[in-house]
């Protein structure tokens, strides 16, 4: 899969429109990639975009899990409360790139669901946005062109899938937590009853698209806001074996392996050696132009601690720097079990040239 | 040398008991002669002991006498799913089990459930396992449209379909082969008989002798 011409064009728009943005008056640049969904296939994709911001300020103080914003947005309660979701994402200071999910608003406050994080050096002055989650409905409406319509909520009746990744389990090739599939009606969900739903996507997540043998190829086609700050993934351990993370690569262009932050921001452990025993965390992604289901790795990267180089363990350990890391696709990186089973950080810096 | 054999052995064991698989489910048979929407049942059985389904298919007996509940064991085989007989569209009746996501570590599967262990389906028209009640079964090596699996438990972290399904319902199968009578739960099948009855005669004959 690469990235279309127009891809390149959105995003050469993209970076002229960044240098344009400002805190006052919110104009995000915008952009799409196109994936192709072959048939009889999984295809990893993941959005890369985010959906426009309803809010852009800056933090007044921070109270354990609550934030109150600078000026009076005069909000509703819960305006940022049920349906699909709201986030905030911190784009300056100490969190810049965290995003916490939003559970309680006020006038001008905002409750965060940390999950086990907090909110430890974000002070006042600190940019933040709030975001609405993207979801299976927004993403991928009724009527679209990229899913094959189910004709009924019967198991023989069902046409392309959707598949959400673990997300919260821990433990290595973990199947997938959630299995979606679209009628006139809407999103079902398969393992709960067939049940009408409207799942969300995190930012930072992927998912599958199943096309079934006998139904055609597709064009999956993201559109939205380009993220041009700091964005920052959570990768989870355990202590008692390596622990599989779902992520995405959300910059909506190509990435070097060398340039995705993984060594420098410290959320990917080095390997001792290119030797197996000596492997720490590795980077598995898979390829969309191939054809099949619950495809195995296309590449394994480690990062080998004592030359300095990412290399393919597909490819007797060839040096990988360069390899690219393509946009709206997905990828798993498989973290080492710790000592503590402390989760460790994953930031990416955008610079822009 | 024994010794270290055992040794590993026990390490092997020790290993498929405490490994965890992960995986999803699809599985639909129909259309089935016979059925009878909301009353006929079925379950999906993993060859859990390892030898195929051919000691369950020659000794009917041990067919009756589970439970419909997952993890009951049907001989040495395991029950992991079972379903009710609903209407396919048309009047065409089968089996739609849906979909389920399988964790082998469960405490219900006994540490017995694993990945690539051969499936069947057993169904029972009237909805009861008795003695004396008609049963079908069927199994697949094959890959069967629009399904994308054969009759195996999915390898770890895979997510598959099994779909059986004949061509009045979107797939491709002889109805032939999903009649809806196989057998008679607890009758011996004839070879089985005959054995008996020769076996009987011998004592007879020996008796008067």
């Amino acid at each position: 899969m690469k990235a279309s011409i127009s891809t390149c064009l959105s995003l050469l728009l993209c970076l002229g429109a960044g240098s344009l943005y400002s805190q006052s008056a919110e104009t995000p640049p915008v952009g799409f990639n196109t994936v192709t969904c072959k048939s009889g296939s999984d295809t990893f994709v993941s959005v890369a975009f985010n959906r426009s911001a309803s809010f852009v300020g800056l933090v007044s103080s921070v109270d354990g899990a609550g934030i109150t914003v600078q000026g009076t947005p005069a909000w509703n309660n819960d305006d940022f409360v049920g349906g699909s979701g709201y986030f905030v994402k911190f784009r300056s200071g100490a969190k810049a790139g965290a995003f916490f999910e939003i559970i309680a608003n006020g006038s001008s406050t905002l409750t965060l669901n940390l999950a086990g994080d907090t909110l430890t050096g974000a002070v006042e002055g600190d940019q933040l946005a709030i975001h609405p989650y993207w979801t299976l409905n927004d993403l991928l409406p009724v009527g679209n062109t990229t899913i094959h319509q189910s004709t009924g909520t019967q198991s023989f009746a069902r046409k392309t899938q959707v598949l959400f990744p673990n997300l919260t389990g821990t433990g290595i090739n973990l199947a997938a937590s959630g299995i979606f599939y679209q009628t006139a009606n809407g999103w079902h969900d398969a393992l709960n009853s067939n049940q009408i739903t409207n799942p969300r996507i995190e930012p930072d997540q992927f998912i599958i698209i199943r096309h079934r043998t006998q139904d055609g190829e597709t064009v999956f086609t993201p559109v939205g806001s380009v993220d041009m700050h700091d964005v920052r993934t959570v990768l989870a351990t355990r202590t008692n074996g390596a622990t599989d993370n779902p992520v995405s690569n959300i910059r909506p262009i190509p990435m070097k392996l060398k340039d995705l932050g993984l060594i420098s921001s410290g959320g990917f452990t080095p390997s001792l050696g290119t030797q197996s025993f000596n492997r720490r965390d590795t980077l598995m992604t898979f390829n969309n132009a191939a054809t099949g289901l619950n495809k195995a790795a296309a590449h394994i990267y480690f990062y080998n601690n004592p030359t300095g180089e990412w290399m393919d363990a597909l490819e007797s350990n060839r040096v990988a720097d360069d390899d690219l890391i393509e946009p709206s696709t997905g990828c798993i990186i498989r973290k080492y079990q710790t000592g503590t089973g402390a989760s460790a950080l994953w930031k990416h810096s955008l610079v822009v040239q | 040398m024994k010794s270290r054999f055992t040794a590993l052995s026990f390490m092997m064991m020790l290993g498929s008991s405490f490994a965890s698989t992960t995986f999803n489910l699809t599985f639909a048979i129909g259309d089935i002669q016979g059925l009878t929407a909301g009353v006929s049942k079925a379950i999906l059985v993993a060859d859990t002991g390892g030898n195929g389904f051919a000691n369950l298919l020659s000794n009917p007996g041990s067919i009756s006498g589970f439970t419909f509940a997952n993890g009951s064991t049907v001989g040495d085989d395991m029950v992991i799913w079972s379903a009710t007989a609903s209407d396919f569209g048309g009047g065409a009746l089968g089996f739609d089990f849906g979909s389920l996501g399988f964790n082998t570590a469960n405490p219900q599967w006994g540490g017995l459930l694993g990945h690539n262990q051969q499936l069947g389906v057993l169904w029972f028209p009237t909805g009861s396992n008795s003695e004396g009640n008609a049963f079908g079964f069927y199994r697949s090596d094959l890959i069967e449209a629009p399904g994308d699996r054969a009759y195996f438990t999915p390898l770890d972290g895979a997510t598959n379909s099994i779909l059986t399904l004949t061509d009045a319902v979107g797939g491709n199968v002889s109805p032939s082969a999903i009649s809806a009578n196989d057998g008679v739960i607890g009758v011996p099948e004839p070879s089985r008989m005959i054995l008996a009855l020769l076996g009987f005669a011998g004592l007879m004959f020996r008796r008067r002798r």
